[in-house]
């Protein structure tokens, strides 16, 4: 039979494992083919890290959209708007916004107020209680509704920090409030933004691993699983600690090109 | 502020001398166990009690073992016996060769049986019509293996607690819930939902043993002998009927 | 000149602060097509909140702004539509940093005028050429002197093709050295024949360039007419004592 250069090291150390008298370079090989080697166990730990990325991928999408709108419903403008002109219709509408804007800022205060884990079972066992649901969703829309509210006052602080002159700017050119948001001031707004905002993905990508409470097999529940069956103390987590590193260091990497370049255009 | 400073020193300096001479006494075992594991282990009021507590109070009667019992996570029972040889992992733990390659097991104490809870009406009888379903378990328990051969590992939903695997199955997100069998009857009859029935299919279980350190062999010696005179004694029985008369 | 009234302004009045602070106290004048009035006065006087009161950058507290025959100040006009007619230049150039002075110049004509972009880039390169900016097409702002951003920002809003171009104190924040070169874009527009309303402290530009002159003072147009009229002869003391100031 054919076995590979992994198994013949560990049948070699098999019997001082039997006998509990390994050296440290035999405990060190152990630890690694007990918790990757094994199985293909290193393709749980990849499993797991693709789940991770594909929920931190949606999460992170819902987050921004919602937390962009969010943003825009808090500003000052939006929240003490007034109905433009007399009789029915502007008045509903400056009532209805104001409502809006009021609605979002407690969704906010609520999402950062109480913790993540919380949200999680809430939406699976309470929300979602008795829809059957892929797991995958529930996390997106957990973490992206969580992300949302953080995205939110981020977007916030970056459309605040862009000079009003420049709204003045594009509405003098006959530009309407919408595009002149989307065309002049967002994307000023995510520069200035965007280093508290690749935070904002930083964390959330870990956060990612309350998701294992209900039974997502995430990078974290992957290590969790095998830690089970082995019992090893701690190797799984370091396993599984370097793909979250990894993840993270490639992120801040692209963000800081991404940085990089728009500063590069202007200023 | 200065006596503040003083005060507080004295106290840093006191609290550290009886830490050291706590070491220097006899030593105190740690039990480490999850207490949200009925029978098994359990809170009521403010103390930690359940069949494997009553089991491992017994044992150390026997052997002359002092100890204290730690609440905490299963997975920091794990790294709580490796970390400490004083600490052994009391929770309903399954005694499997691959985990004996990193830990000591004491011998088989318990071996409860499996039973599957599923919706009332659904129609589940045997292991063979739960293949492909969704199961629900407790990761790490006896359950969690035997429902990976009985559906295949990416059909099984291992959750921190059976009590949430069981909440997902009253929301219809798995189909079946493999579960120790007091451990099932005790939830049912707490949970009081009679959409909700139990079916025992047969299921093989592990046995439970006591996880010890490899490093202290004195110890799992010690805990074994212990559990031999006990199940001469007829303690084994005794406990049984205390914890699972229901039968 | 015409005597085609372009810009009608009746009883217009601006408060900030619920009524604290009165920018505006009631100003009535008429612009004329093809007409180039200058607007002076001391800080404070109103005389910016007047300017922008025109495109309704600032929303009248009271009073009426017709432009072209439409009273823009009802909520049911489209604003947006009579701004696209309303060019405006700001004192501290307002380009947009993010875009090359090309995408700054053709953005607005390609969302608005629903003009495809070589047509927009066409007109934008053409425009360039005649302030001698041509080369800077894909610069971005922030490579521009503070005069060649003014430039820019003057040529931005002619891409609208607007009817009426406003001048917000256009020059004060320029280098000295820098003033000439956007007062020279200017005088060609004026010669041109463009309609202008132009807030300034450059009364050399205002004498030889207005055909009209408005002196303003807390609120209120004190007094107005030719630049002859109003730097040789003016009638009024706070105007003689304004211009014994400055000049």
């Amino acid at each position: 039979m054919n076995i590979s250069i992994f198994e013949q090291w560990w049948l070699a150390i098999e019997p001082a494992v039997q006998a509990n008298t390994l050296n440290f370079w035999q405990f060190i090989y152990k630890e690694i083919y007990l918790n990757v080697i094994k199985d293909d166990r290193w393709l749980q730990y990849l499993k797991g890290l693709g789940v991770t990325l594909e929920v931190s991928f949606y999460a992170i999408l819902v987050g921004l959209v919602l937390g962009t709108v969010l943003a825009i419903l808090r500003l000052p403008q939006i929240q003490h708007m007034n109905a433009r002109g007399k009789g029915f219709l502007p008045a509903v509408g400056a009532v209805v916004v104001r409502a809006l804007s009021k609605f979002a800022g407690l969704y906010i205060n609520i999402m950062r107020g109480t913790p993540l884990l919380l949200q999680v079972l809430i939406i699976n066992f309470g929300i979602f209680g008795s829809v059957r649901i892929d797991k995958v969703i529930v996390g997106v829309i957990a973490c992206g509704l969580n992300s949302a509210a953080y995205v939110a006052e981020i977007v916030r602080g970056g459309i605040m920090s862009v000079e009003k002159g420049q709204t003045e700017a594009g509405r003098s050119l006959g530009l309407g409030g919408i595009r002149t948001m989307i065309y002049i001031i967002l994307p000023q707004a995510a520069k200035s933004a965007l280093p508290a905002m690749c935070n904002e993905f930083i964390s959330l990508i870990k956060e990612t691993s309350i998701l294992s409470y209900i039974a997502l097999t995430e990078l974290t529940k992957a290590g969790d699983y095998i830690r089970s069956r082995t019992f090893s103390a701690f190797t799984p987590y370091i396993v599984s600690g370097l793909l979250y590193l990894l993840v993270v260091l490639t992120l801040t990497w692209l963000i800081g090109k991404l940085e990089r370049r728009l500063r590069n255009s202007d200023h | 502020m200065k006596k503040l400073f003083a005060l507080m020193l004295v106290l840093a300096l006191a609290l550290s001398l009886s830490s050291c001479s706590k070491k220097e006494e006899a030593t105190v075992i740690t039990v480490a166990t999850n207490p949200e594991y009925p029978p098994f282990e359990y809170v009521e009021g403010d103390k930690t009690v359940g069949y494997d507590i009553d089991m491992w109070d017994a044992i150390a009667k026997k052997a002359g073992i002092e100890y204290t019992i730690e609440a905490m996570d299963f997975d920091a029972v794990i790294s709580a016996v490796a970390a400490n040889p004083n600490t052994i992992g009391l929770s309903g733990i399954s005694i499997t060769d691959e985990r004996k390659l990193t830990v000591d097991f004491s011998n088989g104490y318990i071996n409860a049986g499996l039973v599957v809870i599923v919706k009332d009406g659904s129609g589940y009888t045997t292991a063979d019509q739960l293949k492909g379903k969704k199961i629900g378990v407790q990761l790490g328990t006896t359950s969690d293996f035997s429902a990976e051969e009985i559906t295949g590992k990416e059909n099984v939903a291992q959750y921190k607690t059976f009590l949430n695997a069981v909440m997902d199955l009253q929301g219809n997100k798995v189909d079946a819930v493999i579960i120790d069998k007091p451990v099932g009857q005790a939830i049912l009859a707490s949970l009081k939902d009679d959409t909700l029935k139990i079916v025992d299919m047969g299921l093989q279980a592990d046995w439970y043993g006591i996880e010890v350190n490899k490093k202290n062999p004195e110890l799992l010696k010690k805990i074994n002998d212990a559990l031999a005179a006990l199940e001469k004694e007829g303690f084994f029985d005794e406990l049984a009927v205390k914890y699972f008369s229901a039968e | 000149m015409t005597t085609d009234i372009i810009i009608s302004v009746k009883g217009l009045e601006k408060h900030f602060d619920e009524g604290k602070l009165k920018a505006l106290r009631g100003v009535d004048t008429d612009i004329r097509r093809g007409e180039v009035v200058v607007v002076i006065g001391p800080s404070g006087s109103g005389k910016s909140t007047f300017l922008r009161c025109l495109n309704l950058l600032e929303e009248p507290t009271a009073g009426t702004v017709t432009v072209e025959g439409v009273n823009i100040t009802d909520p049911k006009v489209n604003i947006n539509k009579h701004r696209e007619k309303m060019g405006m230049v700001f004192q501290h150039f307002n380009l947009f940093p993010h875009m090359t002075i090309l995408k700054n110049m053709t953005l607005a004509p390609c969302k608005l005028l629903k003009k495809s972009k070589q047509e927009a880039e066409e007109k934008a390169m053409a425009l360039l050429k005649r302030v001698g900016l041509a080369d800077r097409a894909n610069a971005y702002p922030s490579q521009l002197s503070g005069g060649q951003k003014q430039r820019i920002a003057i040529v931005r809003a002619l891409c609208m093709e607007p009817q009426v171009m406003l001048f917000d104190e256009p020059t004060s924040a320029l280098d000295p050295e820098m003033v000439g070169e956007v007062l020279d874009v200017m005088k060609q527009l004026a010669e041109e024949g463009m309609t202008m309303v132009v807030v300034t402290h450059e009364m050399g530009f205002a004498r030889e360039v207005a055909d009209r002159v408005i002196f303003m003072d807390e609120g209120h147009i004190i007094e107005e007419g030719t630049p002859e009229e109003i730097f040789n002869h003016p009638q009024q003391p706070r105007t003689q004592d304004f211009l014994k100031k400055v000049l």
